[in-house]
């Protein structure tokens, strides 16, 4: 295919740093083709997320998840915690650095930008056996938790407390 | 410094594996005219202040966007002003180097889409793009005067 499109190449690239205002953009433009399209995307996202967690989560369970967050927490400068229980792994953004570069772009956010994250992780929750309950408390504050049980009544649970105080609209799962 | 966005801290290099996975999807999916769109805004509309610039005649921005991400990201560059635009040298990529540590390859999808979104920063500008590949990670980039590269 890049035969056929390369017509010249250049190896200047979209800094890392500012992939988030890029998928930004690719939100924007997926999501006027509707929400089917946009989880075709997630499914994508999620399938190249595996090369990253899904060893890890199907090898260590809770463990993993801590581990891999824990790297996203140093490597990605942001301002959350993780907690690791017996029988629950979960984590809260104070100030998610994702949303807040979304939001600090002169061409403006996705208003379903905060999607993509429960987007790509609950199917990956699915493959592993785990059950996840996502809390993106608003889309317009760089605020999220996320609940991952291996027992899906601990999780149903979660959920029912969640939403009495959320609403149905910011809270997801894969269950 | 004039730039309009300044990252700080850790670098995510795992994001180049999305980007690259990104662009193919949207190829596949939608076609390259989907690329296009999609860069054209990110080149007119989040770096509006490096695309004003640049229709302006100015190229500092662009200088220090180059000279800001390539550092942060431990590329091997040089940046030279000439007398009708400037030019940059990458002599290693690290996008495409930071595909094959994750046991990707050097894809050519990303080189294609830096010269859409280069070609769509100069658009209404004086300038002219032009890409030239050196090597399997190295390149050569310029952005000159219509007037002069006509």
């Amino acid at each position: 295919m890049c035969s056929d499109i390369l017509a010249a190449g250049g190896e200047r690239m979209i800094p890392s740093d500012h992939f988030v205002r890029f998928y930004n953009e690719v939100f924007k433009y997926i999501a006027e083709k509707g929400d089917e399209e946009m989880r075709k995307y997630y499914d994508r996202v999620s399938k190249n997320q595996e090369y990253h967690c899904l060893y890890l989560f199907k090898s260590k369970g809770l463990a993993g998840m801590y581990e891999y967050w824990e790297h996203i927490r140093i490597e990605e400068n942001c301002d959350m915690k993780n907690h690791l229980e017996p029988d629950c792994y979960w984590f809260e953004f104070f100030s998610c650095p994702s949303l807040s570069k979304a939001v600090d772009n002169d061409a403006g956010p996705c208003p379903e930008y905060c999607n993509h994250c429960p987007g790509w992780i609950l199917p990956l929750m699915t493959k592993t056996g785990f059950f996840a309950v996502y809390n993106l408390i608003s889309r317009t504050e760089p605020r999220c938790q996320m609940f991952v049980y291996p027992d899906k009544a601990k999780a149903q649970a979660k959920f029912n407390d969640l939403e009495s105080v959320y609403g149905k609209d910011v809270i997801m799962t894969n269950f | 410094m004039s730039l309009r966005y300044i990252s700080t801290g850790e670098v995510h290099k795992d994001f180049h594996g999305l980007t690259c996975a990104t662009l193919h999807y949207l190829v596949d999916n939608y076609g390259i005219e989907s690329v296009r769109e999609i860069l054209r805004n990110m080149a007119q509309k989040v770096y509006k202040t490096m695309y004003l610039a640049l229709k302006s005649g100015d190229c500092t921005e662009l200088a220090e966007w180059w000279e800001y991400y390539l550092n942060r990201e431990g590329g091997e560059f040089s940046i030279e002003s000439l007398a009708d635009g400037i030019c940059l040298q990458v002599a290693n990529c690290p996008a495409l180097r930071q595909l094959v540590k994750m046991e990707q390859q050097p894809d050519c999808i990303m080189c294609e889409a830096t010269r859409i979104f280069n070609e769509a920063l100069t658009e209404g500008s004086p300038f002219v793009a032009d890409l030239r590949k050196t090597g399997d990670f190295s390149c050569v980039q310029t952005f000159l005067r219509r007037e002069v590269n006509a």
